[in-house]
């Protein structure tokens, strides 16, 4: 591979601004999810009552997008993720509403820790001792634990995934990605139809992120496409592409 | 009664939207409105932003509002002119992208905000002369906490181990026999893992890579060492790689896409005091992309030395380089 790959094109050509099965700003998830409950309903809870609600499921079925999407609702509250190489005695800044990504990797004795200053934080907010809520991610069962801190728990399974969701999430994708002009009805038969979304339903199931991530490489294959399309026609000139 | 309708969008003075740094960037927010509409502001924002597989990155460089007061029904064009920023430049990978736009979108109030987007490639003209230096070294050195710790932890599981070992032994248990095969294969591989790279360097009395840039499209790579060992060959690899690291929840991950590699390999067959020197035909970074390095974003140029010696591990060593276009004096930049 000693000749310098030329130039990728943009993704103009397909009618996008980016390719709309990559990373999402955080600020975004909250435009893009498709949710598995009332995620306003669940903020005024929060925002009302000594709740707990968790989030549980396998590995890329959508927990931590559903957390991040409710965070958005609360830019005030702390946000902490403990990721695989995160200490079990991370320290968790508690607030009257505080989130909690990955709660299964804090130690026991510093969740129960976190419940009993989470409660106190939101009973300095008011007297009615209402507020004090915990959002979390788990793969664990922490109803139990939580149950006895006092907090009332709400429990979210986020699996399964019926076709027609998948058609829904992934058309918000190409929403947010798609340029001045073009449309669903456009940008759906070529780059997302219906066969290629029962096809990657058939294979990995509920399993979002590995769908996601076979739509971003097929995404890829269709921009190379167009690129050798453009080499083809004007030779020599595949570097400069007309933006 | 119908909502007035406000359609906004952004028109450049040229079609072909590439600019080069320093270059003025030109056009028109242009709006149209059917009903009298009250705008309390419509700031244009020009900035970059990473897209693809890592977790996106950017920032906004520059921020103007073109109106803020009441719209009678019609069309209203407001020019922009803005120096194009220098970096960081366009990129298109396949894991990375760098693109920069202008953004606006008018504030209406009690109605939903109609926006536009539009991107643009900031680039130097192909062929344009550029700096390459010898970066930092990615070898970090552990601290002795570090080294004490694990060197404490392989001991404990070497004990632990020790349990399983002695069952099998004393009890010729086939469950016991493979979970005890397991146990220090798995030791092994990590205890490998973290000495190879000593052991392998452990045979040289000295080894000294550099790089130089001999023209405006060369490269030299010029490796001095001294072994008792025989060396078979060495390969040097010129490359440009983009490293993006995605994820939230459990699946946080470094991807990696290889944009160009030149790998030069040198047969040697020889022990004592060596001297190499490698030639390199630079890509031009235009085509390739220069260095860029944002969080979870990187496009990486390095030089990978691979010394393949008889009977040993082989020695891998990594020289990164930074490739910039070279800054023009005279272009102000965004602070």
């Amino acid at each position: 591979m000693a000749d310098a790959r030329t130039r990728r094109r943009g993704y103009e050509e397909l009618g996008l601004f980016w390719n709309p099965f990559g990373t999402v700003e955080a600020e975004r998830w909250s435009e893009l999810i498709v949710p598995r409950l009332d995620l306003d309903a669940v903020a005024t809870q929060l925002r009302t009552s000594r709740l707990a609600v968790v989030f549980r499921g396998h590995m890329g079925r959508g927990k931590s997008t559903h957390l991040r999407a409710l965070h958005t609702r609360f830019p005030e509250a702390p946000f902490t993720y403990l990721g695989p190489e995160a200490s079990p005695r991370t320290h968790v800044p508690a607030a009257p509403v505080c989130f909690l990504d990955e709660a299964q990797r804090l130690a026991p004795r510093l969740r129960r820790r976190l419940y009993r200053q989470v409660i106190r934080a939101g009973a300095r907010r008011g007297p009615e001792r209402s507020m004090g809520a915990l959002a979390l991610t788990s793969h664990e069962d922490l109803r139990p634990e939580l149950e006895a801190a006092g907090y009332t728990v709400v429990e979210s399974v986020i699996e399964g995934l019926s076709e027609a969701n998948l058609r829904t999430i992934v058309d918000r994708r190409l929403r947010w990605a798609a340029r001045p002009g073009a449309s669903l009805e456009t940008l759906r038969p070529s780059l997302a139809d219906d066969p290629l979304l029962a096809r990657m339903h058939a294979r990995f199931g509920d399993d979002l992120r590995s769908i996601q991530g076979a739509l971003y490489d097929h995404l890829e294959t269709l921009r190379d496409r167009e690129a050798d399309r453009e080499h083809d026609r004007k030779p020599g000139e595949r570097v400069e592409a007309q933006v | 009664m119908l909502k007035p309708k406000c359609d906004i969008h952004i028109e450049f003075d040229r079609t072909v939207r590439r600019f080069a740094p320093g270059e003025p960037i030109t056009g028109a927010v242009v709006v149209s409105v059917d009903a009298e509409t009250q705008c309390k502001a419509l700031p244009l924002t020009l900035g970059w932003s990473t897209h693809g597989k890592g977790n996106r990155n950017g920032k906004q460089v520059a921020r103007y509002n073109l109106f803020s007061g009441t719209w009678s029904p019609g069309t209203y064009r407001y020019p922009f002119n803005l120096p194009c920023p220098v970096s960081p430049l366009t990129y298109h990978g396949k894991l990375l992208n760098v693109d920069w736009y202008l953004t606006t979108s008018a504030d209406v109030p009690w109605a939903l905000d109609p926006k536009a987007r539009q991107d643009l490639w900031v680039l130097p003209a192909q062929g344009s002369p550029f700096d390459l230096v010898q970066g930092e070294s990615e070898h970090v050195e552990n601290s002795a906490a570090g080294k004490v710790i694990g060197v404490i932890v392989m001991c404990m599981l070497g004990l632990i181990g020790l349990i399983p070992l002695g069952a099998a032994l004393a009890t010729f248990s086939p469950l016991m026999i493979v979970f005890s095969l397991l146990w220090w294969g798995v030791l092994g591989v990590i205890a490998w893992s973290v000495i190879k790279p000593r052991v392998a360097k452990s045979v040289f009395s000295s080894f000294d890579a550099q790089v130089q840039r001999t023209s405006a499209a060369h490269l030299a790579v010029s490796v001095h060492y001294r072994t008792q060992k025989r060396v078979n060959m060495i390969t040097a690899k010129l490359e440009v790689e983009e490293v993006v690291v995605h994820g939230a929840g459990t699946n946080r991950t470094t991807h990696r896409e290889l944009r160009y590699s030149d790998p030069r390999p040198v047969m040697v067959n020889a022990t004592g005091q060596q001297h190499h020197q490698f030639a390199f035909q630079l890509p031009d970074p235009a085509l390739v992309g220069f260095s860029f390095g944002a969080s979870d974003n990187d496009l990486v140029w390095k030089v990978v030395l691979d010394c393949d010696i008889e009977q040993w591990p082989d020695l891998e060593e990594t020289i990164p380089l930074q490739v910039r276009p070279r800054p023009v004096a005279s272009l102000g930049g965004y602070r």
